[in-house]
């Protein structure tokens, strides 16, 4: 393991230098600081006695022993000088994590060692090593490598600097992580590590050393009852102030003027303090979306202000993480995660879009952004934005155009996977208003909105839109100390003309297609979800038949599987009658279809929602073309006209139920979950004996179907009863005892998921299994060899015994040919043993 | 108003329990100076992948120079120095709303950026592993200096 150092140009586009940094054992480089004069200055901690470039101390130390390392390289990458920081303390580690330049040519150093004599100076405010690991800082000269000043921080367990940060003046802010209970605080806004819940739980500390008097300003705990850790520390340039920034797992951090008081992740949220020079708390707040939040850099911006870089998982731009407008990238990318830069000003800034002349723009949709009117004021000629309000007191303002006729959706909460989410809302009593117009005074207000049903401090709207049309909205506080921190959520839902069954479109013809689109579709409360799964994305038909007959309805979506359904049609959606749904798959991707049997002058509700593919499933919807199409019916497709069997055996053509019917009253083979219609691709066979006989029915289809076998008893398809004597051996086949003069009707169906096609069935005399005649015996092996005569596909046991009373279960096989032999073991000792073979039943 | 401000600060911070109580009286009352800690600008980084700002730094001009790891090579950079699990070192603006350049960095330990100065000893070559960021610095001139660790 090795360090790596390169080098950039200013453009990005050439490598200056890049250089290992390393020794023959294990090397680790933690911070990198360049000067002003180009000089590189890296510290880390390494293994390696040749480590290169070492001037102080010159001799090598114990190979059990780690110390820290700062090396110095010139601007064009070549080394100059490495210091090692460290002792012979027995089994030290000494770790330098952090570099920060001091005033007259000196350096800090920050990080961590168990070494319990390293050098301290005189004036160290903490001189003895508290624990197993201590936190050190360490001030020396560039030029001369002297150590300055040096002193311990820590407590009884481990603790570790990990980051520091200088003025370049009289201010040192440091930060790190801890285990230890009773660290040397001053002046903490937090006294006490929270109680430790587990061996792995550590909190934060952030400090201010007075680099002038080398006495701590202030050194404080941040820690909830779950793990912290830090980021980094970084002094503002325009105020002093200090900032640290981490990642919590906690709910329980102290908070003070919070952008965000709660931890909303799942796991992780990130976290950001800040400080006074004098060491009280201006900030601690909770910041991100809703899962894997947490910072990993911040840095100094030189006119004020952090940026913070960390990381923020499975957003969607709606899971609430505070993007903002006018970024290069303000919606999450995609992946498990992305990265994000967040800028936080160290002062109120004048916001652009204060003034309704210089409002913001707002293009595609939906978006969460987040926005603060701490400092927006009101404008002359500009009203309250909400009845009941003396306002205007805070405004912000945006606009935005309608793609198209639709509804427009307006929260000062985020949205969540598709729900309002008032966990992610306002941080005040926000108010929100929409207009139109162009100039302030004379605009027309459409919505107003207080407050959120769902929130405490949010509120939210929803305004029927125009297409083409631009809209104004105000974002306000509901009273004069109303402001701060706020998400925004605006979200457009497209009108679709048929989404309602009460505003389905009529189709004409004996045989019309259409086109249509159920992207921007939703589903009714009415809605009958007849397979147990409500898609929420239907469009409505209705069509009259002219003829009696077969229809088909083919549904062709563009990139999504759509989902069927065909009613009689009925005066509301809720007294509709299921006549046939779901979906038979078509050979082409994205069709499926429906065949169903009309009557003239009957009228039938149609719905195509849905079911999967691009938009996900639950929730898929795009364009598609449809169609209706007269059918030949197979004469065996009705329950009346059912095929006579006249004898045994019996096998049939191959015969294709791709456009078979449903008929009202038909039995259901179809699983659990699907059991309120049968499939509807059912074929109908009838058979009465003239003798007592074993027979077996089945079926053989295509790999690709799953075909459902059915024998019954009776004359109504709508009483129709199983057979008394049916064994069922699997979906394919059913073995049964048939009796002289009954009449049996035989039905092959689909599971309604796989492709129809083309089916044989069969009518056969069923044999019982047998053992052949001859018995192979080896008894070096100890098996015996049966030759046994059954059906092929069926799973027979064999079972043993010695009495002939208890059965033991010894195997249990498929038969892939109608003989074949089992090698059984056997106990020679034993007496006697009988076998039997036992068909195993579904 | 800030001497006020203080005691208030102080005061909770001996009662943890009542911290955010504190910070909701001190918006109520109206500090515009100490509730305006804003967000002035927050972008998301990364590509198609799994992806981590790991480091970032700020230039004398206000440039904002950030590293990120992604899941896999990423294709979408101006240069590309390395091989192996890619990180990116992009440049925005100083108000967020655009990325200048971006230029992928594969640290795979076996087959690093070019150019080695000849400092390397040795190494553990029969441990291959792939680079952990130390951090980001940039110079005055706005060139940008990153120091990793690679290797298992």
């Amino acid at each position: 393991m090795d360090g790596v150092v390169l080098k950039l140009s200013s453009d990005g586009d050439e490598l200056l230098f890049s250089t290992f940094l390393g020794g023959d054992s294990f090397d680790r480089i933690r911070n990198v600081q360049v000067a002003d004069d180009g000089r590189i200055f890296l510290t880390g901690a390494t293994r390696s006695q040749n480590f290169p470039g070492i001037q102080t101390p010159a001799e090598t130390w114990a190979e059990t022993v780690v110390p820290g390392f700062v090396s110095i390289l010139n601007a064009e990458g070549v080394l100059q000088s490495t210091m090692m920081v460290g002792t012979e303390y027995p089994n030290s580690v000494t770790e330098c994590r952090s570099l920060a330049f001091g005033s007259n040519g000196t350096l800090w150093i920050g990080g961590s060692t168990s070494a319990k004599d390293l050098l301290v100076s005189g004036d160290a405010f903490q001189s003895e090593h508290a624990g197993i690991l201590d936190g050190f800082m360490m001030q020396i000269s560039i030029n001369t490598s002297e150590i300055i000043f040096s002193s311990f921080f820590g407590g009884e367990s481990e603790d570790v600097i990990e980051s520091i940060a200088s003025d370049g003046q009289g201010l040192l802010a440091f930060g790190g992580t801890t285990f230890s209970r009773n660290l040397p605080l001053v002046q903490p806004f937090q006294d006490t590590l929270l109680e430790i819940q587990s061996e792995s739980r550590v909190g934060i500390f952030v400090g201010v050393l007075d680099t002038n008097s080398k006495q701590l300003i202030t050194s404080s705990y941040l820690s909830g009852s779950l793990e912290e850790s830090l980021a980094g520390v970084a002094i503002d340039a325009k105020t002093g102030d200090v900032w640290m920034a981490g990642a919590t797992n906690s709910n329980d951090i102290p908070v003070l003027n919070a952008l965000q008081s709660q931890n909303h992740a799942y796991k992780g949220s990130t976290v950001l303090c800040r400080l006074n020079s004098e060491g009280n708390l201006l900030l601690s707040t909770y910041l991100g979306g809703a899962a894997g939040n947490g910072a990993i850099d911040l840095a100094a911006v030189p006119g004020g202000g952090v940026l913070l870089a960390g990381v923020t998982g499975l957003n969607r731009n709606t899971g609430g993480f505070p993007s903002t407008l006018g970024v290069a990238m303000p919606t999450f990318f995609d992946g498990g995660s992305d990265g994000y830069l967040m800028y936080l000003h160290s002062d109120a800034q004048t916001v652009s879009n204060d003034s309704f002349a210089n409002r913001s723009t707002v293009e595609a949709l939906p978006m969460t952004l987040w926005a603060n009117n701490s400092s927006a004021s009101a404008e002359a000629l500009e009203s309250p934005h909400a009845e009941g309000n003396s306002g205007p007191f805070h405004s912000l303002w945006w606009s935005w155009e309608a793609p198209s006729d639709g509804f427009f959706d307006l929260a000062t909460s985020a949205r969540y996977r598709g729900e309002w989410n008032s966990l992610f809302s306002s941080t005040f009593d926000s108010v929100i208003s929409v207009y139109q117009g162009d100039a302030l005074p004379g605009l027309q207000k459409l919505a107003e909105n207080d407050e959120d049903p769902d929130g405490l401090r949010s509120s939210y709207l929803r305004l029927p839109v125009t297409g083409g049309e631009t809209y104004h909205f105000a974002v306000d506080g509901a009273t004069d100390d109303a402001f701060g921190q706020f998400p925004l959520t605006m979200h457009f839902t497209r009108e679709v003309a048929n989404d309602h069954f009460e505003n389905r479109i009529d189709l004409t013809g004996d045989s019309p297609s259409w086109e249509g689109d159920n992207q921007h579709a939703s589903g009714e409360n009415e809605e009958i979800p007849l397979d147990q799964s409500f898609h929420g994305k239907s469009v409505w038909y209705e069509w009259q038949s002219n003829y009696s007959g077969l229809m088909r309805l083919v549904v062709d979506g563009v990139d999504f599987s759509p989902h069927i359904l065909v009613f009689e049609v009925a005066d509301s959606i809720s007294q509709l009658i299921p006549v046939v749904y779901y979906q038979h798959e078509d050979a082409n991707a994205g069709e499926v279809f429906v065949n169903f049997q009309t009557n003239v002058g009957q009228s039938y509700a149609i719905s195509i929602d849905g079911a999967g593919g691009a938009g996900g499933a639950g929730g898929a919807g795009g364009a598609f073309v449809a169609s209706l199409t007269e059918q030949t019916m197979l004469p065996n497709d009705s329950f009346l006209f059912a095929d006579p069997v006249e004898t045994f055996p019996y096998h049939s053509e191959p015969i294709d139920n791709e456009i078979a019917s449903l008929e009202p009253g038909e039995p259901n083979l179809r699983a659990s979950g699907m059991e309120n219609l049968p499939a509807g691709l059912s074929l109908w066979w009838r058979f009465e004996s003239a003798i007592d006989a074993s027979l077996l029915w089945y079926c053989e289809a295509d790999s690709l179907q799953q075909v459902f076998i059915g024998l019954y008893q009776g004359n109504d398809l709508n009483s129709l009863e199983p057979a008394a004597s049916m064994r069922r051996v699997n979906d394919q086949r059913v073995a049964f005892e048939a009796k002289a003069g009954i009449q049996y009707y035989l039905m092959v169906d689909q599971s309604g998921y796989r492709l129809p096609g083309p089916l044989s069935v069969s009518l056969i005399e069923f044999q019982p299994p047998s053992f052949g005649s001859q018995i192979e015996i080896n008894p070096e092996l100890q098996t015996l060899r049966l030759s046994i005569k059954g059906v092929a596909g069926v799973q027979y046991r064999l079972e043993g015994s010695s009495d002939l009373k208890q059965w033991d279960l010894l195997n249990e096989f498929l038969m892939d040919s109608e003989e074949q032999s089992i090698d059984q073991s056997f106990d020679p000792l034993m007496p006697a043993l009988f076998f039997r073979l036992v068909e195993v039943l579904d | 108003m800030r001497i006020a401000l203080y005691f208030f600060t102080v005061i909770f911070a001996r009662h943890l329990n009542a911290l955010v109580f504190g910070s909701l009286l001190l918006c109520t009352f109206g500090i515009p100076k100490l509730c305006a800690n804003s967000i002035q600008w927050s972008s998301y980084v990364g590509s198609a992948d799994t992806d981590s700002a790991e480091a970032v730094a700020v230039g004398a001009d206000g440039s904002v120079y950030v590293v990120y790891s992604s899941g896999d090579e990423v294709s979408d950079v101006d240069f590309h120095w390395g091989t192996g699990i890619t990180y990116v070192i992009a440049k925005f603006t100083s108000d967020g709303s655009q990325i200048e350049w971006k230029t992928g960095i594969g640290l795979d330990y076996t087959n690093p950026p070019t150019d080695d100065k000849g400092e390397l000893v040795a190494g553990h070559p029969n441990q291959f592993g792939y680079g952990s960021i130390a951090g980001l610095s940039v110079d005055p001139g706005g060139n940008v200096v990153l120091a990793a660790t690679i290797g298992g």
